[in-house]
């Protein structure tokens, strides 16, 4: 049984009620729940803004392609990077694609432990757009050293030359806590995915997708047996993921802080990488989530409820960068160190780069502090607006700390200027398009909610207390 | 409204005046012979009196702290906490008068920065003196003060009004004083930190210092509750009302903030350590050497490995006799925490020449002052916010 058009508007309305919305619309099924979302992707139509959108995006990707094969053709030359600043686009955009992960493994590993239902609605496509900002990430350092044809001389393995990489290096540790956290993140997706398969496999008419679905479903039957294993296996993964979160981050924080670069070497950096990712995170969820509910009329799913728990979470991990930012001008004068405190007012502040300073405070600081307004936390709208200042305040907080330190270190006669060329640019835009292709082709393959927890939150599914 | 299962009646508070007795006699007694110290030596005495002020306001913070997250976060294990954290919070007016003879007195003897002929000579001092100097000190002290007195307050007159009238707009005012809090708090011990801790050490800084002091709060005064919860369990309301999930649920925060407190000690060394610039490794070298290379190899042993590998057991979690030596074992090596940073700092490079009798008197003295306050204040409201909307839910049907 499907729900009547009056119906659907109906639950749209209570998920977008903006006093009161629920995790989940009532007056869903068991049955509903499924259409509704299985619907999507078992559905022939192809919707003309989703194939404009994906055309869009494709073009992009085709921009990444074409960026990546004239740099392997013509070396890293034809990036801006030059002595002395060595570490460019390539690794701003690294940075900041790890960290928009790191939101997608927050909402289902930690969230799952501390027992919040309403991750179960944005928890999918949270997941998925960490695989897929993972993959772009992982592009940039591999494209970085120049040979990537060699990169695998990063990983240590007994080789005829005797070479092996230097272990105190952040740069290998990253190698390993990046390769880690994409492993978990695509085992912890897939298991996930496989009682949703099962159901997609049951309802698909199309033989191809019947047998993919059903050789990707692993012969799941939904028996008492394999629930139970499936929920130790959910617990077991979100205990290795939780870790996940925090060390991935911090080894990239480790890449600048256990360097000498003033502005690099701060102890704090750790944790204030860790909370700005889960920021820039949270802030691409709302920005992805926002126009996706709206297309597929999934407001009584992913409700205003969801929307504005994760308004507040936006403010709160901001407040923690904005801790960050507060402790670097601190500690840059208290240190009573001159190349901090060089680094900090006269270089940060008033140098040349200034200008990317003070729009990252616009961006991350002063803006975010809408959120104190409930109005503002949902209002789509703004929310929407808001969440790509914030993407832009992440990538230019990655900016100020790789250009600016980079640029003007101890000795001033070797000081000198970045300026990023167009396939800098192209290559950003490139694993932009890269990014939203994948979306756009997740959306309309595979269930983007999770069917199956959804239900469990039906008033159907719950064990009532025996009157007695 | 009935119940099917017997429910113990959860407003009536629990008369501990007897155990409060004893911890003020206990108190006062090893007051009057840390008094004594003074006599003998009054720098020793006031870096004594630092480390035991430190060890008992941390716990009192880290109430403060943990009662603002459960308000943001919600959830089950906040409602079990709540009323006990309350009551912790509610020494802090205590703690500030305690902190009196450190701010007039005891910041002469106790950090080189406070000396006019220093700062006159040393150019790093004399670049931080806008920051570092006595009145500054004081006024900030006072600062911060104002504002821990000022939310614990807010929120525990919440939750008196809640207790006597089960208004439900409680929880708004919980939340706003607990997010605009929550920031005032995290800035303010930074500095605290930074004032009464780092400064021992005038030429040293690190980002990371007052992170590792709000971690080791919270993880300080989560065993302590957890401690006093598991006790006051042997008899009712909690005997019932404390079940075994809510207590599993503690233990959980337990291990987790044991992991984050390993977490930023590590990551300061790690940053400090391979960057080794005159500035800041002399921290740790004096840490690795003289004796106190042992309380270091000890405080990871101690204060990590011990208390994660016991706390990944389930059975443990679930054991109230075992997770109560677990949790008084976390409360006794925050103490091992708090010397390890702050006794190298103040009192030279050997281990066995900084260890004083008066270190030790200074933590009961202040320690039965705070339990016996802590234990009053308990004994005041019931223990459990049984008018919270959520209550019946999160306690009284809980595991059903």
């Amino acid at each position: 049984m499907s729900l009547s058009p009056e119906q659907v508007a109906e639950q749209r309305a209570i998920g977008n009620d903006r006093e009161n919305a629920p995790v989940m619309a009532p007056g869903y099924t068991m049955e509903s729940v499924t259409e509704t979302i299985a619907g999507i992707p078992l559905s022939k139509n192809i919707r003309m803004g989703w194939a404009v959108g994906f055309l869009i995006a494709f073009g992009g990707m085709n921009l990444l392609l074409l960026s990546i094969v004239w740099l392997l053709y013509r070396g890293v030359g034809i990036w801006g990077i030059n002595s002395p600043v060595g570490w460019g686009f390539a690794i701003i955009n690294f940075v900041w694609w790890v960290g928009i992960g790191h939101a997608g493994t927050l909402i289902s590993a930690i969230l799952l432990l501390l027992r919040q239902q309403w991750r179960m609605s944005i928890n999918r496509f949270a997941e998925a757009m960490t695989i897929f900002a993972v993959s772009c990430a992982g592009l940039f350092p591999l494209l970085h050293t120049g040979r990537p044809w060699m990169a695998y001389y990063l990983f240590p393995y007994p080789s005829t030359s005797g070479m092996w990489p230097q272990f105190r290096s952040p740069l290998v540790w990253d190698v390993f806590a990046v390769s880690t956290y994409a492993t978990v993140s695509i085992v912890f997706w897939y298991v996930g995915l496989v009682p949703d398969l099962g159901t997609m496999r049951d309802r698909a008419k199309n033989k191809l997708v019947k047998f993919l679905t059903g050789m990707l479903a692993l012969g799941w039957r939904g028996s008492a047996r394999h629930w139970h294993r499936y929920e130790m296996a959910s617990l077991l993964l979100a205990g290795l993921a939780t870790p996940l979160v925090v060390s991935v981050h911090t080894v990239v924080s480790y890449d600048f802080a256990v360097g000498l670069i003033p502005g690099w070497h701060v102890t704090l950096f750790p944790p204030y990488f860790v909370a700005g990712a889960i920021f820039s995170g949270f802030a691409m969820v709302i920005t992805l989530a926002i126009p996706i509910r709206w297309y597929f009329g999934l407001e009584g799913l992913v409700t205003l409820r969801h929307m504005e728990n994760m308004a507040k979470v936006l403010l709160a991990t901001g407040m923690c960068v904005a801790y960050g930012y507060s402790m670097e001008v601190f500690f840059g004068w208290y240190s009573a160190s001159r190349y901090e405190e060089y680094l900090v007012f006269n270089n940060r502040m008033l140098g040349p780069y200034g200008w990317s300073y003070w729009m990252l405070i616009l961006c991350n600081v002063i803006s975010v502090q809408v959120l104190w307004f409930r109005w503002v936390r949902t209002n789509m709208f703004a929310l929407f607006i808001l969440s790509i200042i914030i993407n832009v305040g992440m990538w230019l907080e990655r900016f100020v700390i790789v250009i600016t330190s980079l640029h003007a270190d101890y000795l001033p006669s070797s000081w000198g200027m970045y300026y990023p060329t167009f396939w800098d640019i192209a290559m950003f835009i490139g694993t932009i398009g890269f990014f939203l292709t994948s979306m756009f082709l997740f959306v309309r393959a595979v269930p983007m909610i999770s069917i199956f927890e959804l239900r469990t939150l039906l008033p159907q599914a719950r064990v009532k207390e025996v009157e007695k | 409204m009935t119940h099917h299962v017997h429910v113990p009646d959860a407003s009536q508070p629990v008369n501990l005046a007897a155990p409060s007795r004893i911890a003020l006699i206990v108190g006062a007694v090893a007051f009057a012979l840390f008094l004594v110290g003074w006599f003998v030596n009054p720098t020793t005495f006031y870096q004594a009196y630092l480390m035991a002020f430190f060890f008992w306001i941390n716990m009192s913070l880290g109430c403060l702290a943990l009662v603002m997250i459960q308000h943001l976060t919600g959830g089950r294990w906040g409602m079990t906490i709540r009323r006990t954290a309350e009551a912790g919070i509610r020494t802090l007016p205590m703690m500030a008068v305690l902190f009196v003879p450190l701010a007039l007195f005891g910041v002469h003897r106790l950090y080189e920065w406070a000396d006019p002929a220093v700062a006159a000579t040393d150019h790093v001092i004399h670049h931080k003196a806008p920051w570092l100097n006595v009145a500054g000190f004081q006024i900030r002290a006072v600062i911060y003060f104002v504002l821990w007195i000022g939310a614990g307050t807010l929120l525990v007159r919440a939750s008196r009004r809640q207790d006597a009238t089960g208004d439900p707009k409680v929880g708004r005012t919980y939340a706003r004083v607990a997010a605009v809090g929550g920031i005032l708090y995290f800035f303010s011990m930074t500095f605290a930190a930074l004032d009464w801790g780092m400064s021992l050490d005038a030429h040293w800084f690190s980002t990371m210092y007052g992170v590792i002091f709000i971690i080791g709060q919270c993880l300080g005064a989560m065993a302590l509750l957890l401690f006093t919860l598991i006790l006051l369990s042997r008899h009712e309301p909690l005997k019932t009302l404390f079940r075994v999930d809510a207590m599993h649920d503690l233990g959980k925060l337990m291990l987790a903030f044991t992991m984050l407190w390993a977490y930023v000690s590590f990551s300061q060394y790690l940053i400090v350590y391979s960057a080794n610039l005159k500035e800041e490794i002399p921290y740790y070298i004096r840490r690795g050497h003289g004796g106190w290379e042992f309380l270091s190899v000890g405080l990871i042993a101690l204060n990590f490995f011990l208390p994660f590998v016991v706390l990944l057991s389930r059975t443990v979690k679930r054991t109230r006799s075992l997770l109560l030596w677990v949790a008084a074992l976390v409360v006794v090596l925050r103490f091992l925490d708090i010397f390890w940073t702050l006794a190298p700092s103040m009192r030279g490079d050997s281990m066995a020449a900084a260890i004083s009798w008066m270190d030790l008197a200074a933590v009961i003295a202040i320690g039965g002052l705070w339990v016996a306050m802590f234990l009053r204040n308990l004994s005041s409201t019931a223990l459990l916010p049984f008018r919270d909307p959520k209550f019946e839910e999160a306690i009284v049907h809980a595991g059903h």
